[in-house]
């Protein structure tokens, strides 16, 4: 009963602290806005072609006719006009350049060879021209049945499943996620601190309720703060940018043992460092290099190719790729992993900071000299 | 109901408290006086469990502080000097999560949250959250969430420190209430006024030891051969010549006026007059008192309870 009373009074503790709780959810939010929007491209797995139409000058004959009707199946609109006309679109600008087609060959005259559609006319007149060839060959050897141009279908092209991988939203929805609930590890040192703050750590230690109760109702506060703020932000995320989560509650479920480490550790740098003004200032900074090598700010494989598995160091990066590859490919080898080191970490962050509270009973340090 | 014996407690080499011995009678009001780094606060410390004693005993309504820690803690409420309450919560929060630490629930919560937080005066902003409340207030807060499950002893240290005199006035009448209700105090302070209206019995502490300790009759009978003068004077006053004469141990000056503390000697009362007569020292108001805790404090260790 007493121990129900005292979770009761620390959760009133943090529904009363509004500006952190905002902050825990809109800080995240914000950067998934910043984050998701401002590198979308590095995310992309399409790229749009653009639209090619091209004037061409040609004998109008037969085969003419066939590099004008194979080129429109190669996403190429041709319209015949004079070399004049041609010219003078390509230089007002109508057209990226011009073609020509004699009996010489094909002739691709433009200002911009390094773009898409450059590439991609170079690349049918380039195949047009050596069927164009073969077909004159077979004709001198007189497989007249080899004269016909096959530019079927003859590549068959398969493009990557791209429901398997996380827009830039999905991506940060998930980083921003396990990025804030390490910041727990701060509020969970300031939870323990309160009560060397308010000097209620005198009232605590001189009644007849356990130190070990008082230590227990703070990590389990601690954590199960971290497990709402994380609901809520899967929540808004969802409403907001829909970002899928496959199933919320299976997510929040597979957050205990992620948010048992980021409790522990927040209570044991309070134990081991003596005071919150330290613990804050060293999980600062531990925090941000755990988010950034798990590739919570930006996908590490971005910024350094082949650095992908540095994310695997962090446990950050362990439970990122854990929930990706439950979300999106339906596999839990990666996630269970994630749990079992994060919720063994965790259990040994919180076993050292229960021996050095502790120790604290009867301790000079327990009347704050 | 309190008894202490031999308690002795060092930091490094320092002793913080030297084989202080007393005991505390069911029903009254025993105080701690002495001036601040006496000794006042690592002696309740020690008897509330919040720090551990090095050598002695302290047994509590019976039961040994080292055995019956838990039984020792049930029996004892305590109003820390440092005002120790939440201020995120409300006073009716603060007071009801604090008796709820010393077993109570239901109906009995309830009850003796509200009728602590009437006695206090605190009923009507029950409410209010403590950090809106004045010092006065959150100091008689901190009084409440002490007394909500009616200990059987009450310790307070120094709970009047820092605040204006009405609550201060407040705060004792409480206790002196209290006490008639039949609940033992131990109450430390290094305000004189407050150890001799209030306190039954006393012990005056300096230097973690305790120099003296009895009824205040019983603490004038140790310094009967002194006596002391007070007097208002105007004009240049020689204080090393009125030193000089036999006897004045000690002048101190309380409230513009000079109190002079001498072992009786024939004639020392003619040559003080003398002295400050042949100075044109203008004497307005002479007055021969009985000795008070302060001049028992002085005689007893040679320096001023206010220092």
């Amino acid at each position: 009963m007493r121990f129900l009373k005292f979770l009761k009074k620390e959760i009133l503790h943090i529904l009363h602290d509004s500006d952190s709780l905002l902050l825990m959810v809109l800080f995240p939010f914000a950067l998934t806005l910043v984050l998701g929007s401002a590198l979308s491209g590095a995310f992309d797995r399409v790229v749009n072609m653009p639209q090619i139409s091209l004037p061409i000058v040609s004998k109008g004959d037969m085969q003419s006719s066939l590099f004008i009707n194979q080129g429109r199946s190669a996403g190429i609109s041709f319209h015949e006009t004079s070399l004049k006309d041609a010219k003078e679109e390509a230089k007002t600008g109508e057209s990226d350049g011009y073609i020509t087609l004699d009996g010489k060959g094909v002739s691709y005259y433009t200002d911009n060879p390094g773009s898409i559609s450059a590439m991609v006319v170079r690349t049918y007149s380039g195949i047009f021209a050596k069927q164009a060839t073969m077909a004159n060959l077979a004709a001198q050897k007189g497989k007249l049945d080899l004269i016909a141009p096959r530019m079927g279908n003859y590549v068959e092209s398969q493009g990557i499943d791209l429901e398997n991988e996380p827009s830039s939203f999905g991506y940060y929805g998930i980083t921003m996620l396990t990025m804030i609930m390490m910041y727990g590890a701060i509020q969970a040192a300031n939870m323990m601190d309160l009560e060397r703050k308010e000097r209620t750590y005198q009232r605590l230690k001189t009644s007849p309720y356990s130190m070990n109760g008082v230590f227990l109702a703070k990590s389990g506060v601690s954590v199960l703060a971290l497990l709402v703020q994380a609901a809520i932000l899967m929540i808004t995320n969802r409403l907001i940018y829909q970002v899928d989560y496959r199933n919320m509650l299976m997510v929040t479920l597979m957050l205990i043992p992620y948010a048992l480490f980021c409790g522990g550790l927040g209570l044991m740098m309070y134990q081991v460092l003596g005071n919150a003004r330290s613990a804050n200032s060293v999980l600062n900074l531990l925090i941000f290099l755990l988010v950034f090598i798990g590739g919570g700010y930006v996908p590490l494989s971005i910024m350094m190719p082949g650095a992908a598995n540095i994310a695997s160091y962090s446990p950050v990066g362990l439970i990122n790729n854990g929930l990706f590859d439950y979300i999106y490919k339906n596999d839990l080898a990666s996630i269970i992993r994630a749990m079992a080191v994060t919720g063994g970490l965790g259990f040994i962050m919180l076993a050292v900071a229960y021996m050095l509270y502790r120790k604290e009973e009867g301790s000079n340090r327990a009347a704050g000299y | 109901m309190l008894q202490t014996s031999q308690l002795v407690k060092r930091y490094d080499k320092n002793l913080a408290v030297s084989s202080i011995s007393f005991s505390v009678q069911p029903g009254e009001i025993f105080g701690l006086l002495g001036p601040n780094g006496a000794g006042k606060s690592t002696t309740i410390n020690i008897i509330t469990g919040l720090i551990r004693k090095d050598e002695g005993r302290v047994l509590v309504g019976g039961a040994d502080l080292d055995k019956d820690l838990v039984k020792c803690k049930y029996m004892m409420g305590i109003v820390p000097q440092d005002l120790a309450i939440y201020s995120d919560l409300t006073a009716e929060q603060n007071v009801r999560f604090f008796g709820s630490l010393y077993g109570l629930k239901g109906g009995k919560l309830e009850e003796n949250t509200k009728e602590t937080l009437e006695f206090v005066g605190l009923y009507e902003r029950r409410k209010d959250r403590a950090k809106t409340f004045s010092g006065g207030m959150k100091r008689r807060l901190n009084i409440a969430c002490g007394l909500v499950h009616r200990p059987k002893l009450l310790i307070l240290d120094e709970p009047t420190v820092g605040i204006d005199p009405q609550s201060r006035n407040h705060i004792m009448e409480s206790i002196t209430q209290l006490n008639k209700q039949g609940m033992t105090i131990l109450y430390t302070t290094h305000y004189m006024e407050e150890a001799e209206h209030l306190c039954d019995r006393i012990a005056i502490m300096d230097m973690g030891q305790i120099v003296a300790q009895g009824t205040l009759p019983q603490l004038r009978a140790m310094v009967e051969e002194h006596w002391y003068i007070t007097m208002a004077l105007k004009g240049e006053v020689p204080m090393e010549q009125l030193r000089m004469v036999e006897g004045v141990e000690q002048i101190d000056i309380r409230d513009h006026r000079y109190r002079f503390s001498c072992k009786q000697k024939k004639n020392q009362l003619r040559d003080l007059l003398d002295l400050l007569i042949h100075h044109q020292v203008e004497i307005t108001d002479m007055d021969i008192n009985e000795p008070d805790l302060e001049d028992i404090f002085l005689t007893l260790t040679g320096k001023s309870l206010r220092d």
